[in-house]
């Protein structure tokens, strides 16, 4: 008569059960509850990796020795990687000359984690197939080789801003694409003070630096026409004579050319971030402008497990009550 | 500092439950919560003037005190649940029959030129497919027949490029051949240095299973004589077989033309690998076969055993422990409702 089916129910739900009770149903949730999609982020970025010479400039520091932008900006990559949430995608291309050479379309980050640092650290400057780096065109072509993709992902361009042949500021190349359409992010490196670029042969050794007369100091088009009068300039659109600009003598050594990204990024619709840390740029790879939202199946079972756990430390919490005087 | 809470956690637990791992360690620092059913407490005591008087009731104690060792291990599986226990990703060795095979891709501008039918006149604007398109599809299709195989695979123009170092991630592998249909070529073509890299990257490698080199290109360039004894003496020394997927330029009489001839680089080419000494095979691109032929091949040459990791993903436990959770947590409700709650309880206060 005491333990009928009516008394326990009425047991349970009393004061002195109810929290006990209730654990045990969320505790029954939780075993059953099945994977329920939800809306989750991911980013699939194409990363670019300039391997043009200037990017051999040791101006970072990494455990307290010189590095070279290439191995700090690969270095950073590396470390970001690992905080791109599952389902994000990378893939590798590389800059050299005026152009894209893509290696890797992107690829799941956390199946394939090693294979993509595998990857990252293949790319190298010896990888480059020509002298120049003629930056803007590149950044331009890399956005239209991403936006002839299948589901374009955004682009990760990392670059100096070195360019070699250097531009005329009058004549610069200009972006004919629609700004925005492919997102992305320039991710601009080296130091603020001019250094000198070190020279490596085919096979990477140094062969020293780079000198003032071993570089082209003055842009192609205000040079004129090579091997005539020196009278005879070139025009531009309108046939005005091209005025000859001031070579600036320091093409062979480089800094960070963040004015000029940061107006190619405006051109282009991208943003503009100085490589300084792993984590900066770990961050700005995460940024909300490049998440694309993809519903992701995830186990919720832990939600009404935590409840019920709060439950039971509710039914046995300590009493902090007074001892009652002594009568 | 977050990172460091979680790793110092995760391996002090991971290592008490013998090589599992959690997903969310930070949790783990509830666990001393689960010592609050055990804890004595007053709010169920009687008041009652003279205790003495009450028979002692052993079954009843036995009970309070079961049901109180089941709240506590509820709690503690539950936390443990919570904090997202699961058995690491893990490698197993395994033994297979797969090869080892570097793909050595020809990305040069020639490449993007159409593949003209044996026999016709390129025409501009011709619909038939680009040679590095057709590359693309045959080596795709090759590596999706055989996934159990490990490749790495390496572009080369003017240099050679390294892409994926020997994997058995098929999706890595589909991506870098699929990369290469980005944008045009690049200008130049050494097929020298090419096949050098791609017997290089069998060096310092444990030899375990048949290794292929598998060249895709036009052929459209000269090997220097020098060159030709670095690439001999690679190719013999990693013991590589190497399987030529030729990819006919338009007007090009094939492999079999006269070596000697300067205008046939592709015949001299395949003159100079059949004289390397290790196994050569050519294939031709436009043979709907091709692929099935070079599949057939690599089946054939496959003697060794080959050792490889498979990868096992992640297991979670926590639904297990959450199950706990519940038998425990009925035990301890069970507990409760066979007890007479404690006066004081009943007393509307």
């Amino acid at each position: 008569m005491m333990f009928s089916p009516a008394v326990l129910l009425a047991r349970a739900r009393s004061a002195h059960a109810l929290p006990l009770s209730l654990a045990a149903l969320l505790f029954a949730v939780a075993v059953v509850l099945p994977p329920l999609p939800l809306p989750g982020r991911s980013y699939h970025h194409m990363v670019v990796l300039d391997i043009t010479q200037s990017m051999n400039t040791r101006d970072y520091e990494l455990d307290g020795k010189p590095v070279n932008r290439l191995d700090y900006a690969k270095h950073s990559l590396g470390q970001s990687l690992r905080t791109l949430p599952c389902g994000s995608r990378i893939g590798w291309g590389v800059f050299s000359e005026y152009r894209l050479l893509a290696l890797m379309t992107p690829v799941e980050v956390c199946g394939n984690y090693h294979e993509l640092l595998a990857t990252l650290a293949n790319i190298d400057g010896q990888m480059s197939w020509a002298g120049a780096s003629e930056v803007s065109k590149g950044l331009f072509s890399s956005i239209r080789a991403l936006r002839d993709m299948e589901q374009p992902p955004s682009l990760v361009f990392v670059t100096d801003g070195h360019e070699a042949p250097p531009l005329n500021p009058k004549m610069r190349p200009s972006f004919d694409g629609e700004p925005g359409l492919v997102k992305g992010l320039i991710v601009g490196t080296g130091g603020a003070t001019l250094s000198p670029i070190p020279k490596l042969d085919l096979d990477g050794r140094p062969l020293g630096y780079w000198k003032a007369d071993e570089v082209v100091q003055s842009n192609t088009a205000s040079r004129g026409r090579g091997g005539n009068a020196a009278q005879e300039t070139m025009v531009d659109e309108s046939g005005l004579a091209i005025e000859s600009t001031r070579a600036s003598g320091t093409e062979h050594l480089s800094n960070l050319k963040g004015a000029h990204l940061r107006d190619l990024a405006t051109q282009t619709g991208m943003r503009y971030e100085a490589l300084a840390s792993p984590d900066d740029l770990a961050s700005a790879l995460v940024d909300p402008a490049f998440a694309r939202q993809q519903s992701v199946p995830t186990e919720l079972g832990w939600v009404p497990a935590l409840l019920g756990l709060l439950c039971l430390a509710w039914a046995y919490r300590p009493d902090f009550r007074q001892p009652r005087p002594a009568a | 500092m977050n990172d460091a809470v979680n790793g110092l956690l995760g391996s002090l637990f991971g290592s008490l439950f013998g090589g599992l791992e959690f997903a969310s360690p930070l949790w783990l620092l509830a666990l001393p919560l689960a010592l609050l059913p055990l804890w004595p407490r007053r709010r169920h005591t009687l008041d009652y003037a003279c205790i003495d008087w009450l028979p002692r009731d052993g079954l009843g104690d036995a009970l309070l005190r079961g049901g109180r060792i089941a709240a506590a291990l509820a709690m503690l599986a539950a936390i443990i649940g919570v904090a997202g226990i699961g058995q690491p990703a893990t490698e197993l060795q395994r033994t297979g029959r797969g090869a080892e095979i570097a793909i050595v891709l020809d990305r040069s501008r020639s490449m993007d030129e159409p593949l003209v039918p044996k026999g016709r006149q390129p025409v501009i604007d011709s619909s038939h497919e680009s040679k590095g398109k057709v590359a693309r599809r045959l080596l795709s299709d090759f590596a999706q027949r055989r996934p159990e195989d490990r490749y790495a695979l390496l572009l080369f123009s003017s240099t050679p490029m390294a892409v994926v170092s020997f994997t058995q991630h098929g999706d890595v592998v589909q991506a870098a051949i699929e990369a290469g249909g980005i944008g045009r070529g690049l200008s130049e073509t050494d097929i020298g240095r090419a096949l050098l890299a791609g017997a290089e990257q069998f060096e310092r490698r444990a030899y375990s299973g048949s290794r292929i080199l598998l060249l895709v290109s036009d052929g459209a360039a000269q090997v220097d004589p020098d060159m030709r004894e670095r690439i001999t003496r690679a190719l013999n020394k990693n013991r590589v077989a190497v399987y030529w997927v030729f990819i006919r330029s338009a007007l090009s009489q094939g492999l079999d033309g006269d070596p000697d001839d300067g205008n046939m680089p592709e015949a001299a080419l395949h003159a100079f690998l059949k004289s390397t000494g290790v196994p050569y095979q050519a294939f031709e691109a436009e043979d709907p076969e091709a692929v099935k032929q070079a599949v057939a091949e690599v089946d054939r040459q496959q003697n060794l055993p080959l050792d490889y990791a498979e990868r096992i993903p992640r297991r979670d436990f926590s639904a297990w422990f959450f199950a706990l959770a519940l038998l425990a947590g009925a035990l301890a409700l069970a507990s409760r409702l066979l007890t007479k709650p404690a006066w004081t309880q009943d007393l509307p206060s």
